[in-house]
């Protein structure tokens, strides 16, 4: 009890971080970002994440700024939980194996990655000596070097212990010749455990007497170790017999001979040494509620300051990760969704977030409101706390706030209309506020099932559906003191409701019996009464207007428009397969939309009519639950993996369709000289479009052979700036030129290395 | 509903037994008649023994709305089947039975004409068309206020669906569905001296009814409908009074009838 009382008394142990804009994309909430961050990695004075859902996230200000990287491959591919799948041979050039989606190498700091060995290759560690050299090691892909950085990797032979069960859990690289690999054994006691040695850099390796050995009936995992320049040295694990026990080795000889601490109770999984003097090692509770524990030596592991959860918050945190930034000074950990910092070099820590610090369920925002005050609110999901987000200038600001204990204690549903939000604020209770959430009232339905899908039309009508028992619908057209209730299919789940201007009201969802699940179309004239339902071969998510009329219905392989609202769907868009699958659109007006297919958008100026592929994309994970434009034409999305993020526009990307990305239109195609030039690795070319068009940047040698296309994409008009890396191109003079809607234009530029 | 109930021992039973058919039902009294001329009939008066013309009489269930007969659930409302498209369907309409409005289903795996008619069971008679071109999917009808609009007397209907697909095939079905009014057309009424007749025919004596109380089709029970029916009898200014009576054919009862002064139930 004493222990819990802790936890929640350092509950406001929070650093508000400034909410980082990258590549135009402001994140709203969680921040940074909401998933599990499994391992990470220190190039410089940058630190890497990698966690789920292809997840990269990284910082080069210890934290007070984060880079959210576009997934590296489409989620939904399943995830291999590595300890050591990511490193960095220099703050630009990574390499990254992540088992079920191949292997991937970037160049340009781990923004982009490309994907350079087929899925399954099994290497399960990666590490660097220095910018050039590395190994990479599986226990069923063999072992392999490189010394261009990983460009290309050559297979060498190692002990046959390598090859005999078991998986790589840790390969430590003090420099290029000195190096030590970590084996664990499986489940059950199978497979080879131990710690391997090499001293000139991956040729001849020799076993390291840790003194720990697996048999039958002891299985040993070896997790970190870390080893300096003068010898001095830890390595941390645990072994499972009947119980868990965590052991802590120490060497003074680089490894020769070791002195074991036993830990009970806990699991290692990192340790740090902050310039050699200080030595901390995180690890969780092994039994449940599996707490984070921290274990902090000043005297190089004579004696241990232990923590239980030195980590504030929830109750239920997890320790995955952490790294020591010395050019900042600070240790980054990585606990359950979250990134926590110290300054003190251990003693204290906090959570970085910003003043938006919630998980996001669902949003929903207020079509028809006066420029400056569009009202906004975000909920959290039901298994956390009746909270939400509010902002009154279409999601620029927010302020979080509880719904009142009398009106409930989750929120499942929000929509928005003419200033009146609505709530489903329990399993058979709405709620709606027309103050901002300052006062809200219970409307009475006299239902007790369960209420979702609800939509708010205008300030007087709501539509809201039921189940089970009798599906319904349920509907008001005097904001909420008399209610219809018309009958539905019982075998059906609405997902959206969308009432319409014109009386109509169109649903979206899936019909279901015991042995089959096919995807509906709903519409009814008359809330209700009469109706029509249109079935479709895969649950519909989303139902999204461009006008009165003319709206689209989106499944995970399917778009479907209607020209007359709901009257009859046809299909606008199909799909195959999961890299290409739809997950949701907005549209700025009734023209200009945007479709999320795989994780970059595609874009219509005429209503969907026709689609272009374009390389915008969201900095975040999973499908887009919900996506809407504010009435600055800013892009407000929100992802399954709980991000939130509004768009705000920005170099490099393209911005919202129709919006000009600057105040002022250039009136001429122009393309400028280049900045700085000469140049040695990057710079700049900017160039003007005085309309849409599709812009398209390449890069010529002198022979006149392409090297570059850094842009091939519809831009809109305004000014573009592109930054150009050059580190893979030999010094010279190269060409580069734009073409967009019949405009040339070729200038040229000196590479001096 | 509040009603007074008169058993068969409180019936006025004239003196024209001839013979009893059935025990249990040994006061009532009936005559042979030819075919076609049976159910029951007799005098509407008030309580000092004064003729009442105009009443409305209405065939009731036994129980009123809720049938307790014979009941077997039938698991009716198959949405999906098998396939991925909706096959040609006509849904039981609920609820069923119904005293004024119900909501019809039915569901076109393609583009059609439909027609859907309401018809008497007995005569036949076309009441209610509706003719239309259709999507494919699963339809909902509303048939708001039929009763009162298309003077519906309580009686056993059948509703059927034509569908000519555009490929040519040509889909019917038809399903059976139940007035029940208290409000409605009567069934019969009273003349001047106050005499009635109310007929066999109209009394739904042997028809099997497909009872659904609401959208929650995987419920409907099968009803049979016995000989034994309620009748309603109501006048503006008087109480009703339910009377239950065993009907068979041709036999035509004889039975009178007192209205209190009073009103409604």
């Amino acid at each position: 009890m004493k222990t819990i009382l802790l936890i929640f008394l350092l509950l406001s142990s929070v650093s508000l971080v400034a909410a980082q804009s990258e590549g135009g994309w402001t994140w709203i909430s969680p921040y940074p970002q909401g998933n599990i961050l499994y391992a990470s990695c220190v190039a410089g004075n940058k630190v890497f994440f990698w966690g789920e859902q292809s997840t990269i996230v990284s910082t080069t200000d210890g934290g007070d700024t984060f880079i959210m990287s576009p997934p590296y491959a489409p989620s939904g591919d399943g995830a291999w939980v590595g300890y050591q799948p990511i490193a960095f041979a220099d703050s630009l050039t990574g390499y990254l194996t992540d088992i079920p989606k191949g292997e991937f190498r970037t160049t340009d700091g781990g923004v982009h990655w490309t994907q350079v060995v087929s899925p399954y290759s099994n290497i399960e560690i990666v590490t660097f000596a220095n910018s050039q050299i590395g190994w990479k090691f599986g226990g069923g892909g063999g072992s392999y070097k490189t010394t261009n950085a990983g460009l290309t990797w050559s297979y060498f032979n190692t002990p046959f212990q390598f090859n005999q069960g078991g998986f790589f859990s840790h390969v430590y690289a003090l420099d290029q010749n000195r190096l030590w690999v970590l084996k664990s054994g499986y489940q059950g006691v199978t497979g080879v455990s131990g710690v391997w040695h090499s001293s000139n850099g991956g040729t001849d390796w020799q076993q390291v007497n840790t003194g720990l050995v697996m048999d039958s009936t002891v299985r040993i995992s070896n997790v970190d170790l870390k080893i300096n320049a003068s010898g001095l040295g830890m390595a941390i694990g645990y072994t499972y017999s009947d119980s868990i026990r965590s052991f802590i080795l120490r060497t003074t000889d680089f490894g020769f001979s070791w002195v074991r601490t036993v830990v009970p109770g806990v699991v290692l999984r990192s340790l740090l040494t902050i310039n050699d003097s200080i030595w901390v090692v995180y690890g969780n509770q092994s039994a449940s509620p599996h707490h984070p524990i921290q274990m902090r030596s000043i005297d190089f592991g004579s004696s241990w300051d232990f923590a239980l959860d030195p980590f504030p918050g929830p109750y239920y945190n997890y320790f995955y990760t952490a790294e020591y930034v010395p050019s900042e000074q600070v240790i980054l950990a990585c606990v359950s969704r979250s990134i926590y910092r110290s300054r003190d070099l251990g003693l204290t820590y906090s959570k970085l977030t910003n003043n938006s610090d919630m998980i996001v369920s669902e949003f929903a925002i207020d079509p028809k409101a006066a420029n400056g005050e569009q009202l906004v609110v975000a909920i959290s999901p039901t298994y956390t706390i009746p909270d939400y987000l509010l902002s009154d200038d279409g999601g620029r600001t927010w302020v979080r706030r509880a719904i009142p204990t009398n009106i409930g204690n989750q929120i499942f549903e929000v929509s928005i209309a003419d200033g009146v939000i609505a709530m489903i604020t329990g399993n058979s209770t709405l709620a709606k506020s027309t103050d901002k959430g300052s006062t809200w009232t219970r409307l009475s339905i006299g239902y007790s099932g369960i209420m979702r899908a609800l939509d708010v039309l205008d300030s007087t009508t709501i539509v809201v559906t039921g189940y089970p028992g009798s599906m319904k619908l349920f509907s008001t057209s005097d904001g909420g003191a008399q209610w219809i209730s018309t009958p539905l299919v019982n075998r059906s789940w609405f997902n959206e409701l969308r009432a319409l201007p014109s009386g109509q009201v169109l649903g979206c969802g899936m019909l279901y019996d015991t042995t089959s699940v096919s995807g509906m179309l709903f519409a009814t004239t008359d809330r209700g009464f009469n109706w029509h339902i249109i079935e479709v071969s895969r649950e519909v998510g989303h139902i999204v207007m461009s006008s009165a009329t003319t709206g689209f219905a989106v499944s995970t392989y399917e778009v479907y428009r209607t020209s007359n609202a709901g009257e009859n769907w046809a299909l606008n868009r199909s799909s195959s397969n999961y890299s290409t699958a739809f997950s949701n659109l907005a549209f700025s007006d009734s023209l200009h939309g945007l479709l999320r297919e795989s994780y970059y958008f595609v874009e219509t100026s005429n209503g969907g009519t026709s689609w272009q592929n374009t390389q915008f994309y969201v900095p975040s994970w999973g499908p887009i639950k919900r996506m809407a434009y504010n009435n600055r034409g800013e892009l407000l999305v929100l992802t399954e993996s709980a991000g939130f993020l509004r768009y705000t526009g920005g170099t490099g990307t393209l911005p919202n369709p129709h919006q000009p990305s600057s105040n002022t239109t250039p009136e001429l195609f122009e393309l400028s000289q280049n900045y700085p030039n000469p140049f040695n690795p990057s710079t700049s070319i900017t160039f003007d479009l005085p309309r849409r068009s599709h812009a398209k940047l390449i890069v010529y040698d002198l022979l006149g052979r392409e090297v570059s296309t850094p842009v091939d994409e519809i831009r809109g008009p305004g000014r573009h700036q592109v930054r150009f890396q050059a580190t893979h191109l030999a010094s010279g003079v190269y060409l580069y030129r734009v073409t967009a809607d019949g405009f040339v234009q070729t200038r040229k530029m000196v590479l001096q290395k | 509903m509040m009603t007074q109930y008169l058993s068969t021992k409180e019936i006025l039973c004239s003196s024209l037994v001839a013979l009893s058919l059935v025990s249990g039902c040994s006061n009532d009294n009936f005559v042979a008649v030819e075919e076609r001329h049976f159910g029951v009939q007799g005098k509407v008066t008030d309580s000092l023994g004064n003729p009442i013309e105009g009443v409305g009489i209405y065939c009731l269930f036994y129980q009123f709305y809720v049938p307790e007969l014979d009941r077997e659930e039938e698991n009716a409302f198959q949405l999906l089947d098998e396939g991925t498209l909706f096959d040609f369907k006509l849904y039981q309409n609920f609820p069923n039975p119904f005293p004024n409005s119900t909501y019809i289903r039915f569901s076109l795996p393609q583009d059609c004409q439909i027609e859907l008619t309401i018809r008497s069971k007995h005569s036949n008679t076309i009441l209610y068309t509706e003719r239309e071109t259709l999507l494919p999917g699963l339809y909902q009808r509303y048939l708001e206020d039929i009763v009162m609009n298309q003077q519906l007397p309580n009686a056993v209907y059948r509703y059927s669906l034509t569908a000519d697909g555009r490929d040519g095939m040509r889909y019917y079905d038809e399903k059976e569905m139940l007035v029940i009014s208290d409000t409605g057309k009567p069934n019969s009424g009273s003349s001047a001296g106050g005499l009635y007749l109310f007929k066999y025919e109209d009394a739904f004596v042997g028809d099997s009814v497909r009872v659904s109380y609401s959208s929650d089709e995987t419920h409907i029970y099968s009803v049979a409908l016995g000989n034994f029916v309620n009748l309603l009898i109501r006048k503006e200014g008087y109480q009703d009074r339910i009377t239950g009576v065993e009907l068979y054919p041709t036999l035509l009862l004889n039975r009178d009838i007192v209205l209190l002064k009073g009103n409604g139930p």
